[in-house]
């Protein structure tokens, strides 16, 4: 717990160290509504991951050897996953609490309510659901088989209250890229896998075969999950811990096992554990630079604080819409239903050099405001100053009422 | 076995040695500049030698471009470049590390055989292989140091109970994961060894498979500290393929069968085959197994054209060798039993010949083409007049061949070279200079030169001959001024500028 604690907060003394103490991740802000962005709620989530783990330490201390608890312990605190939910404002990271919560209390007297937790994830989406489903249930066939014929009504209760619910099939959707490249957090993916982590994970696959019949549900997990994760790489969160499990059991292997050359096992080793920090250190990196900054959150609460702009609509970049939604009223976000169709329009604006055209749009769609960052100047949608809209600027219809720290808030009058 | 070894094999093997050097020196020697490939790593030595630490940023890359390499060997030329003269540095080195390949390859065979002849048999075959000529003579290739480290280490591993040669072979996986990326073929050889020894039924050693562990982790925990940001922009697949766009991939990637057997030599792939299959079927031996399993993974790589066939052609070449060395053994003992003893001499002697005809003759003929493809004075002249002439923060339009020519050469700026990696738009700047040189129109190259802010525009054999033109079809126009000329090879400069009127 010490060590997760320390990780959690290092991560956030970080991003607050470089100058960017504002709560990271573009989705971080669609849960965001109703909160205020203080220090409160990101000790918040501090203390859910560090409850986590302090969850799923104790899980492994009940079914594991001193040092698999310890190496397991490791690896799931640096694993991307989690440092990645101990950061962004996220209801996966009270998924996974709620899922160690339950695995936990299999083991209490509490054994006919620990499903009782599941219930949470019916306030998240299907992703949520079936992964808890999942996991509790190839836990209990691991632990006793009985235990899963007599929850197996309450899966089937909680599958019908989702489908009652009309649960989303996940609450995140971003435009997606190559499934590899989403699937290992070393090459982008934001909840991927550390690369060394499954590499290991793999050889604890197949160093546990042996076990197979006592292990069944945890492969059949790891494949479920997977195949769900090509739809949705929220899938990658709810596999990142029984991965970590089989990495760990192939580490405690390589440390135990008798090594013909002394030299070779310690440079091993320590090859495989720097690349699994490497993992870890490098998302943190990721996580400490990553937008919004300061200037993105003040200047969207200029416009919420502004008397006369604070209900106008505001056009920016999609990746934009979120943080701007957290002050204002942005004209297109990743969640819209229309997203297709004001995409386009977005598309379309940002690309015209006909003011006729670009006003017509404009104002059909009531959108008064624009909102630009140096990203978008710089590639993200223009490449040269002239370009599309901004070539549309220079006329006196449209007039700069924000300049500060690159982020330019443009009116039409 | 190193110390096993006896003053006759010693002999043999300075021989060997001696041999290659002197060949491939002459040709080195005899010739004034190198490939154009090779300026690229002259450049990084260059660069190297100067700052001490490699270029990772191209500033004489229109628009800029961030450069990946894995930097061993440059470092290991500017460090002797720091004692010894850098154009002899670049000349003689890289031919002293790639002779040493045969001399490997014999100890190889000697281990494996336990025979004088075998060995001598594959050590004359790996110096003659005809595609190290074609490749490796005038390219200062990361690759002439590579080749014979990853045999080595393979020696190495097979022999890694001996005092210190787990610490050799920490070494070596270490400077083979800085050296080139084609060392992974090596960790494609230990795999497939343990497929292989798995399938026969062969126990593996414990230290063997501490090895291979060790050594996959440590390969790829290095290469993706080098190549991160590569993968990230363009996926394993477009990495391996150097994110060439098809218009050069087409022939880099380019496979023929007629190609493979002359660049490897018919010989080794002969006795190569007959010693793969003597050694899966008939009898078991788990060290030949190394040479065979990465027999097949290079060649499954390059079928799948995720790796450049001259390299791979050159890892399936040095493998074949050894494989024929042992075959050779093989089909000396056979012949023992048979009527034809008496002949044997005339049978080893026809063999030598087939190895003349097949090896030796198209390695010298490569060695040539090589030679003729290098540098040469009308281009070389162009270069230096342009280093000369032109200001510093010119724009040079070259075919994409002579893109590290201009950049190393003449030091200005380019608008492509052959290296793709991290260029994000490489199919089009390469579609543009197509077009640059193959348009009709005036007004479509100027918009283009401005599009790149192009200055002036070589015209040599590699644009006639890479777009069948004698001459840029717009020269006469007025703002084109030829400013150069000499033979084939012309430079011209352009003041053409579009407006709207």
């Amino acid at each position: 717990m010490g060590i997760a604690c320390a990780v959690f907060f290092g991560l956030l003394a970080w991003r607050t160290l470089i100058g960017n103490p504002q709560m990271p991740g573009i989705y971080s802000y669609v849960h965001l509504s109703g909160f205020s962005l203080s220090l409160s709620l990101r000790l918040i989530l501090i203390a859910v991951s560090s409850a986590t783990v302090g969850l799923v330490y104790r899980l492994l201390a009940l079914k594991g050897s001193p040092r698999y608890q310890w190496f397991a312990g490791l690896i799931f605190i640096i694993a991307p996953s989690t440092i990645v939910l101990s950061a962004l404002f996220s209801p996966y990271g009270v998924a996974l609490l709620l899922i160690a919560l339950s695995l936990n209390l299999v083991h209490t007297r509490l054994k006919s309510i620990a499903l009782l937790p599941l219930i949470g994830m019916l306030w998240i989406d299907w992703v949520s659901l079936i992964c808890s489903m999942i996991i509790t249930g190839s836990y209990m066939l691991y632990v006793e088989k009985k235990c899963l014929l007599r929850t197996a009504p309450v899966f089937a209760g909680l599958a019908i209250a989702g489908i009652i619910k009309n649960l989303p099939y996940a609450l995140e959707h971003a435009p997606k890229s190559l499934f590899l490249k989403e699937i290992f957090s070393d090459l982008g993916g934001l909840y991927g896998l550390g690369l060394f982590m499954s590499i290991l994970a793999v050889i604890g696959i197949i160093l546990s075969w042996p076990y197979k019949k006592k292990l069944v549900g945890a492969y059949a997990s790891i494949l479920a999950i997977v195949i769900m994760s090509i739809w949705s790489t929220i899938g990658l969160l709810y596999l990142s811990p029984i991965v970590t499990l089989f990495a760990a059991y192939a580490l405690v292997y390589f440390w135990e096992r008798e090594w013909n050359l002394p030299f070779i096992r310690f440079l091993t080793l320590a090859v495989i554990i720097y690349g699994i920090l490497f993992s870890g250190i490098a998302v943190m990196n990721t996580i400490a630079e990553m937008p919004p900054s300061t200037e993105v959150i003040e200047s969207v609460q200029w416009l919420k604080n502004h008397p006369f702009y604070s209900d106008d609509i505001v056009l920016s970049h999609p990746e934009k819409g979120f943080w701007i939604g957290y002050g204002a009223t942005s004209f297109i976000t990743y969640h819209d239903p229309a997203y297709n169709k004001k995409l386009n329009i977005t598309q379309e604006i940002f690309a015209s050099r006909d003011f006729k055209k670009t006003i017509q749009l404009l104002e059909s769609n009531n959108i008064s405001i624009i909102w630009i960052d140096s990203e978008m100047k710089n590639g993200q949608v223009w490449t040269s100053e002239n370009e599309g809209l901004l070539y549309l600027f220079t006329d006196p219809r449209f007039l700069k009422v924000y300049d500060t720290n690159d982020i330019e808030i443009w009116r039409l009058k | 076995m190193l110390n096993n070894l006896n003053r006759r094999d010693i002999q043999i093997m300075g021989a060997l040695f001696i041999i290659v050097v002197c060949l491939r020196l002459y040709f080195t020697l005899t010739t004034a500049h190198f490939a154009p490939d090779a300026y690229f790593q002259v450049r990084m030595v260059e660069h190297i030698t100067e700052y001490s630490v490699p270029m990772t940023q191209d500033e004489l890359f229109a628009g800029g471009r961030t450069m990946l390499f894995s930097p061993f060997f440059h470092y290991l030329l500017a460090i002797l470049a720091w004692i010894v003269s850098l154009s002899m540095v670049l000349k003689i080195m890289p031919q002293l590390f790639i002779a040493v390949l045969p001399v490997i390859v014999y100890i190889i065979v000697r281990t494996i055989t336990e025979r004088y002849d075998a060995a001598l048999f594959g050590g004359i075959m790996a110096s003659f292989i005809p595609i190290i000529y074609a490749e490796l003579l005038f390219s200062v290739s990361p690759l002439t140091l590579a080749v014979p480290l990853v045999f080595f280490t393979l020696f190495i591993f097979v022999h890694i109970e001996r005092k210190l040669y787990d610490f050799q072979f920490v070494l070596l996986i270490a400077a083979l994961s800085l050296l080139h990326p084609s060392a992974v073929f090596l960790i494609i050889g230990l795999l497939g060894y343990l497929v292989v020894s798995y399938l026969e039924g062969i126990k593996l050693e414990n230290s063997e498979m501490e090895l291979i562990l060790f050594s996959t982790f440590l390969f790829l925990w290095i290469q993706f500290l080098i190549y991160k940001r590569a993968f990230l922009e363009h996926g394993i697949i477009n990495f391996l393929q150097q994110n060439m766009p098809p218009e050069i991939a087409s022939g880099v990637f380019g496979l023929s069968f007629a190609n493979a057997l002359i660049s490897i030599g018919i010989l080794p792939l002969i006795l190569g085959v007959f010693c793969m299959y003597s050694y899966l079927f008939r009898i078991k031996n788990k060290y030949v197994y190394l040479y065979v399993s990465l027999c097949f993974g290079v060649g499954v790589l390059v079928l799948l054209q995720l790796v450049q066939p001259a390299i791979g052609f050159i890892y399936l070449g040095v493998s074949l060798t050894i494989l024929s060395g042992i075959a050779y053994a093989q089909f000396l003992d056979y012949l023992k039993k048979t009527k034809f003893i008496p002949y044997e001499r005339m049978i080893i002697g026809s063999i030598y010949i087939m190895l003349i005809v097949s090896m030796l003759i198209p390695s010298l003929s490569y060695a040539r083409d090589a030679q003729e493809n290098t540098v040469q004075p009308p281009l070389y002249d162009a270069l230096l007049w342009i280093r000369s002439n032109t200001p510093p923060e010119s724009v040079i339009l070259a075919p994409p061949e002579e893109g590290y020519l201009i950049s190393s050469i003449a030091e200005r700026k380019i608008v492509a070279d052959k290296m793709f990696i991290l260029v994000p738009d490489a199919r089009k700047r390469v579609q543009d200079i197509d077009r640059m040189y193959s348009t009709q129109f005036p007004i479509e190259a100027v918009n283009l030169f401005d599009k790149y802010d192009i200055n002036y525009i070589l015209f040599s054999t590699a644009a006639l001959r890479r777009y069948g033109i004698t001459t840029i079809a717009y020269h006469n126009q007025d703002c084109i001024q030829q400013v150069f000329a000499e033979k084939d090879v012309k430079v011209y400069r352009s003041r053409c500028q579009l407006s709207v009127v």
